[in-house]
């Protein structure tokens, strides 16, 4: 059992990817001692590189970049649940807010970030991070506004920028579309739904106020 | 008889050793060049360095020290960006591609995690996974000898013998085949888990389960009708679950056979394609299945003046010519004429 232990601390501190790399690097100087030894070196590479990659897929522990693919294997909570952080202008309006103001968070990483974070932080982590959040959400609004995408990630690209990880429908594709007040406040729910209910029913699911900034 | 002459050493110098061209090896490096490229200028990577610290605060120490990540560095990370996207462009160029290439890998190692290490240090799924391991693996082959700007002028003259250029190309083969079989293989195990407890389509259920999650929820997602219509037929999901297994795990064939590699790569686009369309989630490393073309012989047929390349699909045949190479590479043939 120790001897696992040591192996998944030395899996979490990265070093099947330092072995890559030494294994690497003794490949690319054994090169200039002639063929033979260049290619013993190129086969150490291979050997390492496959074995190492089958260990970490069959243990399925990952140590990225040799990752063990292991891809929606767990069963999924349920009911589900997700955060939705909704903008409040001025005039008390609630407004839908476009993932695209959060890069470069993406959105899957901030709800994540969120689920993890939230519960441990003091009151005071919670309002730095709601004022960090507020003032992303109102530079993307002003993004839109003007005509620009309300992310920073198309900055070169554009429209053939690659797609975030998980895809959301773009909803502030217009200056029209977009809220023209600015936010004063957001507020972070916790939207908890049964997917088979609310595929009949898309309000079927509960919401419940995690936060509000300020 | 030797143990260097057994069939299976004989399999294993074939596959891995056998004589290739140096276009096919160029065109991995481009490939991984251009994905690389393409997902770094896609994102504001050391604009999460910057972030307040309290979004850092979640971040395990093994994980800050494991790719050098630290919060409050954002210029330095801007720098490391700036020196990624040039090793990038020499790799892409061909301009001492080795050296870039190897620069590139180590610095994608570090910048790629930065897109999920809020959430966890696993950024497999972020599209730079497999383009970390073929940067470095060109990094130790002559990758630069053909498709390269600088190679007429300043490339070596040094005479290298023709495996070179052919194991690189196999070796990120079978990083991407790895990724789809062991994705079928996860999925075998639940299913073996679920059925020793009688259950034996609960996978499945499980399956369609995140269909429904990533097709819900309060903000609208980009597509919803295909993957809300799957999901509502249980008896046409499990159909597609089986397919996709099946087709995960046959990935491999297309190491070996030329007609399985005509059938499961396009399949592999598509898959991706119906993933976009019915889950939301795009995989950004799907470029990569281009290195299973035979680039050598597109660059052949299209330098006679034929633009449809009929051998389009890597052959990765050796050029046999010594004696005995011949019968060395039988279990290969086999495998891909069956």
């Amino acid at each position: 059992m120790k001897f696992l232990a040591w192996l998944e601390l030395l899996r979490r501190w990265g070093v099947p990817f330092l072995g890559f790399l030494l294994v690497a690097l003794t490949a690319r100087f054994a090169e200039n001692r002639g063929d033979p030894a260049w290619k013993r070196g190129v086969q150490a590479f291979i050997i390492y590189g496959v074995t190492v990659s089958l260990l970490v897929c069959i243990a399925g522990r990952e140590a990225w970049p040799i990752s063990d693919w292991r891809l929606f294997v767990s069963p999924p909570t349920l009911p589900t649940s997700q955060l939705t952080i909704i903008g409040v202008d001025r005039k008390g309006t609630q407004h839908s807010i476009d993932r695209r103001v959060w890069e470069p968070l993406d959105a899957a990483t901030l709800d994540g970030w969120f689920v993890r974070s939230c519960s441990g932080m003091s009151l005071n982590a919670r309002n730095i991070a709601g004022r960090y959040l507020l003032d992303m959400a109102n530079k993307g609004r002003v993004r839109a506004l003007a005509g620009e995408r309300p992310g920073t990630d198309s900055r070169w690209f554009g429209s053939l920028t690659v797609p975030p990880l998980v895809t959301y429908a773009h909803l502030w594709s217009t200056a029209a579309a977009t809220p023209s007040e600015p936010f004063v406040q957001l507020r972070f729910f916790k939207d908890t739904w049964q997917p088979a209910d609310r595929q009949l029913n898309a309000n079927s699911f509960t919401r419940q106020l995690i936060f509000e900034y300020p | 008889m030797s143990l260097l002459s057994h069939p299976i050493f004989r399999a294993w110098e074939c596959f891995w050793f056998a004589e290739g061209d140096p276009r096919n090896l160029a065109a991995a490096r481009i490939i991984a060049a251009v994905t690389g490229l393409w997902m770094l200028l896609s994102r504001d990577l050391p604009a999460i360095s910057g972030l307040p610290a309290v979004f850092w605060s979640s971040v395990p120490v093994e994980t800050r020290y494991r790719y050098l990540l630290f919060p409050g560095h954002e210029s330095v990370e801007r720098m490391i960006e700036v020196l990624a996207i040039a090793a990038l462009g020499g790799a892409l160029l061909g301009i001492v591609p080795r050296i870039s290439c190897f620069v590139g890998g180590i610095l994608l190692y570090h910048l790629a995690p930065l897109q999920a290490i809020m959430s966890g240090p696993d950024a497999t799924v972020y599209g730079f996974t497999t383009t970390v391991l073929a940067l470095l693996t060109l990094s130790l082959a002559p990758c630069g000898r053909s498709w390269s700007l600088t190679s007429r002028y300043f490339g070596s003259s040094r005479e290298v013998p023709k495996w070179t250029y052919h194991w690189p190309v196999r070796m990120i083969q079978v990083f991407l085949a790895s990724a789809y079989v062991f994705s079928g293989y996860g999925k075998v195990l639940v299913f073996m888990r679920y059925l020793h407890h009688g259950a034996m389509w609960a996978a499945s259920e499980d399956m369609r389960n995140w269909m429904m999650i990533f097709n819900s929820g309060s903000d609208a997602h980009l597509f919803s009708v295909w993957g809300l219509t799957l999901a509502s037929n249980p008896v046409l999901f499990r159909f597609v679950w089986i397919s996709i297994i099946t087709g995960e795990l046959a990935f491999p064939l297309a190491l070996f056979s030329r007609p399985a590699r005509k059938l499961l790569v396009p399949a592999a686009f598509f898959f991706h394609l119906a993933v976009l369309l019915t889950m939301n989630i795009f995989i950004a490393a799907c470029p990569f299945l281009l290195v299973f073309a035979d680039w050598s012989a597109i660059a052949d047929r299209v330098g006679r003046g034929k633009t449809f390349p009929k051998g389009l699909w890597n052959r990765q045949s050796p050029q046999l010519g010594a004696p005995g190479e011949q019968e060395t590479c039988n279990v290969i043939n086999q495998l891909r004429t069956t």
